[in-house]
């Protein structure tokens, strides 16, 4: 089989199910790497070859920055190029966790973050700062585990080349990215970890300025459908859309989300409530 | 010069019966063919229900994900794809900011980023009191080789509001426009036909007030050089044949550009590509042949050239 088979068939044995015990992985990158590499060259150049052919060719498995060869339910394989930050970019927190190996001639850094103990990822709180915790060098063929749940990373290129990387990402496990400023290294925003979320948050808020006759038996069912969503920013963006629409059963929603899991939805939907003095149940 | 005008009213049709006359009538690399069009954008934008419709049927579908195929950012939702165009729709929020200082839709939206396009397109104002936006117009081929720094001549400048009903159509590459957030949600509709000039040319950002290209937009040719550098960091010299077809033939001149540079970097700038790209269509092409092969490649480089010339 060749090197890119035996990972994915390794990956698909041992990342199934948690995306925890990775070290027979690291191995297996440490020890074929060279030959794996060679396997992605050959088939990047069959994107390249499309576009030769084909000049209005577009490929889904490739964003710029990130070529993919591989995805299944639990994880997925791309190399990723990095190429020089500019100074303000934010560092952002990962979605999953992942592996990642440097694929590329030269030695790059990763410098990791620490979160703060108590950090709530579901929570924004602008005065969460990083902690600067350690910084890697990693020589072509070296692998680092990062753990989204702690670990939050700055990937610095080799002076005047891209840095190149395989990563073996597992599946998405935290909703939201927080995005820090890279000087102060407070906490400045966060976004859904998908577009799903943010185009959902758009739906909502584009449901809350329907006018005219509107269609009641349509509109209602889908702003209680997004009232369900995992990401608490979308929730209330269908929340918001419900209580302008029908102030009735928006009450009623705003009660129910006093007892949201989230504290940003369930604090605002008191705080709303009391404004507008109505009982909270 | 873009072109602004408020369209007869026209009674209301069906998204369906819109995308039926596009399908039989419209012609996506002719432009006069997008103001034929009118009528029938004016028809959807006229129902003014249909979007909401279309959007909660989107949310309530049973096993598809809400715009699961959109592949644009997350304001943009696509309402219909032909074989030669599609229909989308803009949502335009007003400046939210998420009180760290971060303004959260200047991004998104790329508000007060001046542009070009490199399609031509029709766009109508559907909800909302639409957002404002400084139109100016410049005569792209009359910049010669790298246009960043360059002077934009840019001329004609005028502000509208795209309110509702009123309709612009926008000329690929010369019409220039910045987009200024409007007071509350504001949504447009947009014809979109498909043309081979958003794989092949660029999209630039302007500076007004300075009147000059200040950079490229993010685009298929930047995600086409990005590919042509991730191989090359990746891959050495393995792909150089395929290199030297598209530095020789590919009709975008940046592609051509960026298999030249990554050729020469790789020392397999053979004697019929550097010829090639002096003589290349484009003056960006030429510009760099004649600055960076004759430095780069020595007195063997400049004898041939001197020859050419």
């Amino acid at each position: 089989m060749s090197a890119l088979e035996d990972l994915t068939s390794l990956a698909d044995a041992r990342l199934a199910e948690r995306f925890s015990d990775t070290r027979e992985i690291e191995r297996l990158l440490q020890g074929r790497l060279l030959e794996l590499r060679d396997e992605l060259v050959s088939r990047a150049r069959l994107h390249f070859l499309h576009y030769e052919k084909n000049p209005n060719y577009s490929s889904s498995n490739f964003t710029g920055t990130e070529l993919k060869f591989h995805s299944s339910t639990s994880y997925e394989v791309a190399v990723n190029m990095v190429e020089a930050r500019s100074p303000s970019q934010f560092i952002s927190t990962l979605a999953s966790d992942m592996i990642l190996s440097n694929i590329g001639d030269h030695e790059l850094s990763i410098d990791t973050y620490r979160l703060p103990v108590g950090w709530s990822h579901e929570v924004f709180n602008p005065g969460v700062v990083l902690e600067p915790s350690e910084k890697h060098r990693l020589n072509p063929g070296a692998t680092l585990f990062l753990c989204s749940a702690t670990q939050v990373p700055r990937i610095i290129p080799p002076a005047g080349e891209p840095a190149l990387m395989l990563k073996i990402a597992g599946s998405k496990l935290r909703s939201l990215i927080w995005n820090f400023d890279p000087v102060s290294l407070r906490a400045q925003f966060t976004a859904a970890s998908w577009v799903t979320g943010q185009r959902l948050k758009v739906a909502a808020k584009v449901l809350g300025a329907v006018e005219g006759d509107w269609n009641r038996e349509k509109v209602i069912p889908a702003l209680r459908r997004i009232l369900g969503d995992e990401n608490h920013d979308v929730r209330w963006a269908a929340l918001e859309s419900l209580c302008l629409l029908d102030s009735e059963l928006g009450t009623k929603h705003l009660r129910e989300a006093t007892a949201d899991p989230h504290p940003h939805i369930a604090s605002t939907a008191a705080r709303t409530l009391d404004r507008l003095g109505i009982a909270r149940a | 010069m873009a072109t602004v005008f408020r369209p007869p009213t026209a009674s209301p049709i069906s998204l369906a019966a819109c995308a039926e006359w596009l399908d039989v009538n419209l012609r996506p690399e002719d432009p006069e063919s997008m103001l034929e069009a009118a009528g029938a954008i004016a028809g959807l934008a006229a129902n003014q229900s249909f979007l909401f419709d279309f959007i909660c049927d989107g949310i309530t579908h049973p096993t598809a994900p809400y715009q699961g195929s959109n592949t644009y950012t997350d304001h943009t939702i696509i309402l219909h794809t032909g074989a030669n165009y599609h229909l989308r729709a803009n949502v335009w929020l007003p400046t939210e900011s998420y009180g760290t200082g971060v303004k959260l839709t200047e991004d998104i939206h790329a508000y007060h980023l001046a542009h070009n396009h490199n399609f031509h397109f029709l766009t109508v104002g559907y909800h909302g009191p639409g957002y404002r936006t400084l139109i100016a117009r410049h005569d792209p081929i009359s910049i010669v080789g790298e246009p960043i720094g360059q002077k934009a001549n840019l001329h004609g400048h005028h502000e509208v509001q795209l309110e509702r009903g009123l309709m612009i159509a926008f000329d690929a590459h010369t019409d220039v426009h910045n987009q200024i957030p409007p007071e509350s949600l504001s949504i447009s509709l947009n014809l979109m036909p498909n043309q081979n000039s958003v794989m092949r040319t660029e999209q630039f950002e302007y500076n007004l007030e300075k009147d000059t290209v200040i950079g490229y937009i993010r685009g298929h040719v930047t995600q086409r050089g990005k590919l042509i550098k991730m191989l090359g960091a990746l891959g050495g010299g393995s792909y150089i044949p395929e290199l030297r077809t598209m530095a020789l033939s590919f009709p975008c001149a940046r592609t051509r550009l960026m298999c030249m540079r990554e050729l020469l970097r790789l020392g397999a700038l053979d004697d019929t590509v550097r010829f090639a790209s002096l003589e290349d269509s484009s003056s960006l092409v030429q510009e760099w042949a004649r600055k960076a092969v004759v430095s780069a490649t020595g007195a063997r480089a400049e004898a041939g050239i001197g020859t050419l010339n």
